[in-house]
């Protein structure tokens, strides 16, 4: 069975897609590491202000959702890269 | 590994389109959540002064949760944004919720979330027009009318960020469950339960709060503030 | 193709046709539709579930505000009146005890006026009764000498008409006695 040149370029974008998935994924360190600081912080809050519960939990899962962002392009990109490939289309023989 | 969503192409004419397994969960949630909005109209005309059944106690404490959660973002102006988000916090609650049904949650799909966003962008940019006026022209031009692009950029970075959210911590969890799913039953074990838990109750649950707020926010930050 | 869990939709479709994420012409058909079936859904559940309970729920709350209301201006009222009456009541009692008083003292007086008015007349009385019996006894005194003074001077009217004998003297002392009693009883 011969290996077409089509098939080797195949190959090695899928190979550097999965790669590039997980490089893309790197993107979820910066989204932990602001999230648990939100958190950390919105802790401190409460347990200076307990009363102020309900707003500081409300604004922590706001401030945190808008620092989520950056982690879910990554995550879709990673997605994509992975699962609805359009780079492998793209080679030509 | 198939974690998409199926598809029947169906052309007529010259038209053709796909009619998704999205679109055909979209219609069973629909129909229950009609089925059950029917249902508690009839049986509102039977509600008693003090709430005695279960059922009462139930729809009355949603109803009065969702309107002090639009109050609280919104404040008491615009309580009446409570009837359109009241029905998209339970779409999206329902949808999330429907994995455990097994139904390919709608929330999996970029076209669901996209709606979503769509329909909260048009009501921010509305919003925004029909309260500030000239002012809402004015708000691109700030802080210096030279960031006008990058103004317009993150107006339209908006719904992307609010539909990609979504979609992509619901589509997350669907993958990772659908991997754990195709381990053999011995070696998964009861791995998917606690998953399900996870990714489809708690999740859920939070990015349903967080779509509905993070919607509310923003048409909020639209409204320039009266004194 | 492994079906990645239990699905009953996935299951019904035709194999070989699925997709995670395309960004192409038919997303947007399909943002069409979904588009139409959210706004469709949300605008039904609102407007048929969320709007009929909140309006059922403020006018819940409006009548209990209104209840409340009228219950405490009722009590107010009644706060008032009673207040009223108790004034009137304690204004009546004191009146009531004022009259008493003002009546007793009157009849006080009078018992004394009355006392001492009684005891003088019955002091007059008893010196009038005296004086009268005054009077009467020094009348009958008056009367009593006056007839021995008469009988006296019968009887010596008759010493000197008869002749001294000692029958004749006992006769006439006889006769004249006999004329005093008679004389007595017929004055």
């Amino acid at each position: 069975m011969e290996i077409t040149s089509i098939e080797t370029g195949r190959a090695f974008v899928l190979g550097c897609s999965a790669i590039g998935a997980g490089i893309a994924m790197i993107s979820g360190l910066g989204t932990g590491i602001g999230q648990g600081y939100a958190a950390g912080k919105g802790a401190e809050a409460v347990g200076r202000q307990p009363e102020a519960r309900g707003t500081i939990m409300s604004t922590m899962i706001l401030g945190q959702a808008v620092a989520e962002t950056t982690g879910i392009y990554g995550l879709v990109v990673a997605l994509i890269l992975l699962l609805a490939n359009p780079l492998v289309g793209q080679v030509n023989g | 590994m198939d974690f998409g969503s199926a598809y029947i192409p169906i052309t007529i004419g010259n038209f053709s389109f796909r009619l998704t397994e999205t679109v055909i969960d979209t219609w069973i949630i629909m129909l229950v959540l009609i089925i059950f909005a029917v249902i508690v109209r009839i049986k509102l005309n039977k509600f008693t002064e003090v709430p005695e059944s279960g059922f009462q106690n139930f729809i009355e404490t949603i109803v009065e949760m969702m309107d002090s959660f639009v109050i609280s973002n919104m404040g008491i102006k615009y309580s009446y944004f409570g009837c359109w988000f009241f029905g998209v916090f339970a779409f999206i609650l329902v949808s999330n919720l429907s994995g455990l049904i097994a139904l390919r949650p709608p929330t999996a799909d970029l076209a669901t979330t996209a709606a979503l966003a769509l329909t909260t962008f048009v009501l921010i940019h509305f919003m925004g027009l029909i309260t500030g006026k000239l002012g809402y022209f004015k708000g691109y031009l700030e802080p210096i009318p030279f960031l006008l692009p990058l103004n317009i950029i993150s107006e339209i970075a908006t719904p992307i960020s609010l539909s990609f959210r979504l979609f992509g911590n619901i589509l997350g969890g669907l993958i990772i469950m659908g991997l754990v799913y195709t381990l053999p039953v011995y070696v998964r074990f009861f791995i998917p339960g606690f998953l399900h838990m996870y990714f489809d109750v708690f999740a859920g649950c939070l990015q349903t709060f967080i779509f509905v707020m993070l919607s509310m926010t923003f048409i909020k930050d639209k409204i320039p503030d009266e004194i | 193709m492994s079906s990645y869990y239990l699905t009953v939709v996935h299951g019904l479709l035709p194999e070989g046709y699925s997709f995670i994420l395309n960004l192409d012409k038919d997303l947007l058909i399909e943002i069409g539709f979904q588009l139409f079936n959210t706004i469709f859904l949300c605008l039904f559940l609102g407007y048929i579930l969320y709007k009929p309970v909140k309006n059922f729920l403020q006018a819940r709350k409006d009548r209990i505000a209104g209840d409340l209301k009228s219950s405490r201006e009722a009590k107010q009222e009644a706060e008032t009146v009673l207040k009223e009456y108790k004034t009137k009541l304690a204004e009546i009692a004191e009146e009531r005890t004022a009259i008493l008083e003002k009546a007793r003292e009157e009849a006080a007086a009078n018992r004394a006026i009355i006392i001492e008015e009684a005891n003088k007349e019955a002091t007059e009385l008893k010196e009038r009764a005296k004086l009268q019996i005054e009077r009467d006894k020094e009348e009958a005194q008056d009367e009593i000498r006056l007839q021995i003074i008469q009988v006296s001077t019968l009887i010596a009217s008759r010493f000197v008409k008869e002749s001294l004998n000692e029958s004749a003297q006992n006769k006439i002392v006889e006769n004249v006695i006999k004329d005093l009693g008679d004389v007595k009883w017929q004055s």
